[in-house]
């Protein structure tokens, strides 16, 4: 062979050679990612949107207990708010917005618009019996219905005003909604506002066949009560903050709504802490959109001391929880897990056996970010497979509690001979609503108990190589 | 003057290869570093392979700077002679050197790995010694054609 001829076979076989390697290199791929069912998103991840137009019923109780709010002077927080609500709905933001007045005691009566509402005039007070269960028949649960009344009430009027606010928002206007369609979240707001009140205190029983009453002069806190759609109660409760800044010290409130976030975080933060395992954007099929929902981990089998340290991940997302005034135990913060393993059809398929592999340590909320901290047990994944999994936190059903400053305002069934004995209330002339508590507690319940709402869904997108 | 440029093309060529090599571990849609399981001690994946990619450069070009340098030198400061084996070897080693010194500072310095890591540590020195080894093999001027040590056994022209 020539010197020539050596030199081109040299080149030639380094050449191929070279190529060997690089076709070799490039050969090593991935398998495609499953590719179906992906995920739906869920409707809370859409901000609240208030109703482009509305129609708000406003109903003032009549009843003769009401008159004591009318005692004026400088404490007076009854008639200036009261005054101005026909106000707050016409300008609440929404672009058209149609309002009623409505007076109500034994019966439910409007108050034709060419009429002016006498809020000022102790005559309109003329009610011998509240029967707010009307209420409910006058009004659409679609609009903003308020109630402007003391609550001051027997167990008995509580019990049914509690479940009718259940049968008809709580849990009667979850239902209206159908597939395909976001349910409406339904809100009960009960704004309370300590005023100045000189009158008689009704409502504590009978004795030798009279009504018991006492007389008052002092503070006794009035309630709006809102009800509707969560974004319209909101938008209509913010108004009134806006418009009345002083009365915040004044005030307690509480809003029921089973719907506890802003909005569902739709991305989130895979954080910081790792070991062994790899986090990655394209794990996923092309199909997901890049769903920012999904942390996507790469873990790789390993064996000896580093597989027992490989396990940890803390995800953090975005957790705007809606100021309801409830008290939240973080202590009672839950996750949910579902496993999913590929199936025969190409999609994902539950697999109840994979939520522990899975777990979930700890569930922090951190201002506004909720933090987990999850531990991924490998040994019960298998090599070569692509796993989903959903992680569903929720407040269990006692998480939400009414807060303390707002149940010292209450007045135990218990107390009533007491407070007729004594013939007022103590200290200094501070009144109390009678089984506010209960009522309270009732709304409390209806809303959460039997319920997960969800303040955060991550998922997982898991490749075991 | 042919000669040189064929020799200087083929350098070319070949860090062009050794170059792709980058691609294929840190860049392309399935790199080769995700499929090794080259699991970064922090961050994502994303920025372990960015932050290899940029050392890997660095190590690249600091062996293509050694391979220019060795070539030039060999070319046109040495004086030109008969191919000896072990001929300045020595200035051969230094620049061999320099190449596993960038190696080393992108293992110590580059991004960590918590599982294989031995994969980019390869690949440094591979990449960065191991072109310099194979263009110097293939491409050093005649007259120093047998310094690279092994040449004398691959080096057919």
């Amino acid at each position: 062979m020539d010197r020539k001829m050596r030199k081109t076979l040299s080149l030639a076989k380094l050449t191929v050679f070279l190529m060997a390697v690089g076709c070799m290199l490039a050969s090593c791929s991935f398998e495609e990612p499953i590719n179906a069912n992906w995920p739906p998103h869920h409707p809370w991840e859409n901000a609240l949107q208030p109703s482009d137009s509305i129609n708000v019923n406003l109903f003032l109780d009549a009843s003769g207990s009401m008159r004591g709010f009318l005692a004026g002077g400088p404490d007076d927080r009854y008639l200036p708010v009261v005054e101005q609500l026909a106000g707050i709905a016409t300008t609440g933001g929404w672009k058209t917005s149609q309002v009623k007045w409505w007076k109500f005691g034994a019966h439910v009566t409007e108050i034709p618009a060419k009429d002016r509402v006498e809020v000022r005039d102790p005559k309109f007070y003329s009610e011998s019996t509240t029967q707010i269960d009307e209420v409910f028949r006058a009004s659409n649960i679609k609009d903003l219905t308020v109630v402007v009344t003391d609550l001051f009430q027997s167990r008995a009027d509580v019990d049914l005003l509690s479940s009718r606010l259940n049968e008809r928002y709580l849990a009667g206007m979850r239902l209206t909604g159908t597939a395909g369609s976001a349910p409406v979240t339904p809100a009960v707001a009960v704004l309370g506002i300590e005023t100045r009140f000189i009158g008689k205190v009704f409502e504590l029983g009978e004795e030798g066949g009279r009504e018991r009453s006492i007389i008052h002069n002092g503070t006794l806190p009035y309630y709006i009560l809102v009800f509707g759609p969560l974004a319209d109660v909101g938008q209509f409760l913010k108004r009134i903050d806006e418009r009345f800044h002083d009365l915040l010290p004044h005030t307690r409130r509480v809003l029921f709504a089973e719907r506890p976030v802003e909005t569902l975080a739709t991305q989130v933060d895979h954080g910081s802490m790792q070991v062994g395992f790899s986090f990655e954007s394209n794990l996923m099929p092309r199909s997901s959109g890049g769903d920012k929902r999904v942390v996507q981990l790469q873990v790789p089998s390993l064996s000896g001391k580093k597989a027992e340290e490989a396990d940890v991940i803390e995800p953090l997302l975005d957790c705007n929880l809606i100021h309801s005034g409830l008290n939240l135990d973080e202590k009672s913060l839950r996750a949910e897990v579902k496993g999913e393993r590929p199936g025969a059809n190409g999609s994902f398929e539950p697999d109840a056996g994979l939520a522990q592999a899975l777990d979930v340590q700890s569930i922090k909320l951190e201002g506004n970010h909720l933090k987990l901290r999850l531990k991924l047990l490998r040994d019960q994944l298998r090599t070569g497979r692509d796993y989903r999994f959903e992680v569903r936190v929720f407040p269990t059903e006692n998480a939400f509690q009414v807060p303390q400053s707002v149940l010292a305002w209450s007045l135990a069934s218990n107390e009533v001979d007491q407070l007729v004995a004594r013939q007022g209330f103590t200290p200094k002339g501070v009144g109390r609503t009678l089984n506010l508590a209960v009522f309270l507690q009732d709304l409390r319940d209806a809303t959460f108990n039997g319920k997960q709402p969800p303040i955060g869904i991550v998922y997982f997108y898991v490749k075991a190589t | 003057m042919k000669k040189i440029i064929i020799e200087l093309i083929g350098i070319v060529v070949l860090y062009a290869l050794f170059f792709g090599l980058i691609y294929l571990m840190a860049i392309s849609s399935q790199p080769l570093l995700q499929q090794w399981n080259v699991v970064p001690a922090s961050g994502s994946g994303d920025e372990y392979r960015e932050d290899f990619r940029k050392w890997a450069l660095i190590v690249m070009a600091v062996s293509l700077v050694a391979t220019l340098a060795w070539y030039a030198l060999a070319q046109w400061a040495f004086r030109v002679a008969i191919p000896v084996a072990r001929s300045k070897r020595l200035i051969w080693l230094l620049w061999l050197a320099v190449t596993i010194l960038a190696a080393f500072a992108a293992v110590f310095l580059g991004p960590a790995a918590s599982v294989n890591a031995h994969i980019p540590t390869l690949f440094y020195f591979l990449g960065g010694a191991g072109f310099y080894y194979l263009a110097t093999v293939m491409f050093s001027p005649v007259s120093y054609k047998y310094t690279p040590p092994g040449a004398s056994a691959l080096r057919f022209f």
